[in-house]
């Protein structure tokens, strides 16, 4: 008897799991425990342990990771054939992601972590780029990591965010991601900015501006540091004659003649103030430093990106 | 007939020089010293055989010592034997016209010049290889060069357009008066003993450089002070002399002129004037210490003043030193500041 009730409990809970919304797919995830963090060996032994905790482990194979639930199933499976074109063409990783809560406070924490301690990235940098939607924070953001860096810059993410932002308020959240691929992929096919031609990545893969050598710097103060030596040491060593005047045998010198007639006089004037031209206008507007800023995470490695709240 | 004169010790008979600085003649030998008044005593009381030579043409002289040969060139008034180091003055040479009025007497001896020009050559940089060695130095000689005074008197005149600006302004322009001048200026300059030498082999110009010799010690000529020590008779005469003289003292009387008008803002020498009366002119020797020394195929003067001690000369400058330097500053300074830089976290981006 008590068998028997326990099995229409559970044909009553399986009816009420198939009433939630079909939309939920299920979403591959495994568990984190403190004697198996499942990070890479590099990430551990940092005191990350509990932000490595509070990521959720998940097969990084699958890319779309609604756990907010935003997407339909249909939507999702056309993200993933994007996301999988999106990858195959431009050899970064993508990782598309809705949460209803941040344990982390912020939307770039969570990115970040979200791609860090999962297995994202490709090549020894981990190319690749995270798109966020918190719910939490309402925040859309974008994490980039490896050569994404240097690919995008922040003015192409923030031209990247306003390409998904516009649909955002309509709640339209396939199209978010839709087009934010779109526009990623096509800023790669411009390929590096101008900005970030002197980015380069050190061994441990954080990217880093190289200063260029200041060749005409450095030959103006060469040409200095050689020229006034040589100058000095120049009139130093030359010793030339000098003409001397005869004043010292001047014995008595008498001003006979001493006539000065006025031949002409001209007067001339001027305005005394210039005419003032028109007052400059101040320029306005702040100048936006180009190239990528970046930052390092909880597991230290860098990334780049940006974020929008709506 | 040409008389070879040596002044000898009365003690020991060695060869006499003239010592300025204390006015007396040193024996070398016997450490004796004499003035001029007990030589010419002691002369008198023993005959000095007097020697001559008839070898005229060839500029050449038995030393009245040692018998040897001294060769000297025309205008060579004193010297000494390359033999027995005993002093020749030839006197026939300073007799007539070639008869020195007054004579300043060095008062630098050689060693003094020397150092003196070792002086000069210090804290140069770039001074050539060899130029002060001792080799070079030891040519210095001392010279009673020739030298004309001339007394001269130029009535100088001057017209020159000059310009005087004054600016003022009101509340709403600024006014330039420019007035035009036409300035009239003379005057009477007065130079009394300007010196220039007469020897052609002398550079006016180096020897107009070590001026002033003070007159005040200008003394009556006489034969004996030129002993130990090189001298020379004119030979450019005293109205050619005179023609660089004239133009120092023009250049400076018209000067004197033009300063007087530099109550204007501007003055523009139109017509020049100068009317150049001599007064009087001596003949005299001064002493100059001469050194010459051979860079690159030319020949620098140096010459010392051999009465106030004052050295003049050109030095040049080392080319071959002066490119290393360069060099060597500008490959050395160029690596230090690439290494500052590169230390500094710039990068060479190819």
């Amino acid at each position: 008897m008590k068998k028997l009730i326990y099995y229409i409990a559970f044909l009553l809970l399986l009816f009420f799991i198939n009433l939630l919304p079909t939309s939920a797919k299920e979403i591959l995830t495994c568990e984190r425990t403190k004697d198996d963090l499942k990070v890479r060996e590099e990430l551990k032994n940092n005191n990350n342990q509990s932000a490595i905790l509070e990521t959720p482990c998940v097969d990084a194979s699958s890319k779309i990771y609604d756990f907010a639930d935003l997407l339909s199933d249909q939507e999702e499976e056309t993200l993933f054939l994007e996301v999988s074109d999106f990858i195959k063409e431009t050899n970064y990783d993508l990782a598309i992601v809705t949460i209803n809560e941040n344990p982390k406070g912020t939307a770039r924490n969570y990115a970040d972590d979200f791609y860090d301690y999962n297995n994202f990235g490709i090549n020894a940098t981990r190319d690749g780029l995270v798109f966020l939607i918190d719910m939490d924070t309402r925040e859309l953001y974008i994490s980039t990591t490896g050569y994404a860096i240097k690919t995008y810059d922040d003015s192409r993410i923030e031209s990247i965010l306003d390409s998904g932002y516009y649909y955002i308020s309509d709640e339209e959240y396939y199209e978010v991601f839709s087009n934010m691929i779109e526009k990623t992929s096509y800023y790669y096919s411009l390929g590096t900015p101008n900005d970030n031609e002197n980015l380069i990545f050190d061994d441990n893969g954080n990217p880093y501006y190289v200063r260029e050598m200041p060749y005409v710097l450095i030959i103006f103060l060469t040409v200095i540091i050689t020229l006034i030596p040589t100058l000095i040491c120049y009139f130093k060593t030359r010793l030339k004659i000098k003409v001397l005047s005869t004043n010292s045998y001047l014995e008595n010198q008498e001003i006979t003649l001493k006539t000065d007639r006025l031949v002409n006089t001209i007067i001339t004037h001027t305005p005394r103030y210039s005419s003032s031209g028109g007052s400059g206008s101040s320029g306005s507007g702040s100048s936006s430093h180009g190239g990528s800023s970046f930052h390092s995470s909880s597991s230290s490695s860098s990334h780049g990106g940006g974020g929008r709240h709506f | 007939m040409k008389k070879v004169v040596d002044y000898k010790c009365p003690n020991c008979g060695a060869s006499l020089k003239y010592k300025s600085k204390e006015n007396k003649f040193k024996c070398d030998y016997c450490k004796g010293e004499f003035t001029l008044k007990e030589l010419k005593k002691s002369k008198k009381e023993t005959p000095e055989k007097e020697e001559y030579n008839y070898l005229d043409d060839m500029n050449s002289y038995h030393c009245s010592n040692c018998g040897a040969m001294i060769i000297s060139l025309d205008n060579i008034t004193s010297t000494t034997c390359l033999y027995c180091k005993s002093n020749a003055i030839i006197k026939n040479r300073l007799s007539g016209i070639y008869k020195p009025d007054k004579i300043i007497t060095f008062k630098y001896e050689k060693e003094d010049a020397i150092k003196a020009f070792l002086d000069i050559c210090k804290k140069r940089p770039l001074l050539p290889k060899n130029f002060n060695n001792p080799d070079n130095i030891s040519e210095m000689e001392g010279l009673y060069v020739p030298f004309w005074l001339y007394d001269i008197k130029n009535d100088a005149y001057l017209n020159a357009d000059c310009t005087r600006v004054t600016t003022w302004m009101d509340s709403k322009n600024i006014y330039t008066k420019t007035s035009y001048y036409n300035v009239e200026r003379g005057g009477i300059f007065t130079f009394k003993s300007v010196p220039n030498d007469g020897a052609s082999r002398f550079d006016d110009k180096i020897m107009n450089a070590i001026e002033p010799f003070d007159y005040k010690e200008l003394k009556d000529f006489e034969t004996s002070y030129l002993a130990g020590f090189l001298s020379e008779r004119y030979d450019v005469n005293r109205d050619e002399a005179l023609k660089n003289a004239k133009e120092r003292i023009i250049f400076d009387s018209i000067n004197s002129l033009k300063q007087n008008t530099s109550t204007y803002n501007t003055t523009l020498v139109k017509n020049t004037k100068n009317d150049i009366s001599v007064t009087d002119i001596k003949y005299v020797l001064l002493p100059v210490w001469v050194l010459n020394i051979k860079y690159k195929d030319k020949i620098y003067h140096f010459a010392m003043n051999g009465e106030t001690g004052k050295l003049v000369g050109e030095i040049p400058v080392d080319t071959k030193k002066l490119w290393i330097l360069i060099l060597s500053l500008f490959f050395g300074s160029f690596l230090i500041i690439f290494l500052i830089f590169l230390l500094l976290g710039y990068k060479v981006i190819l």
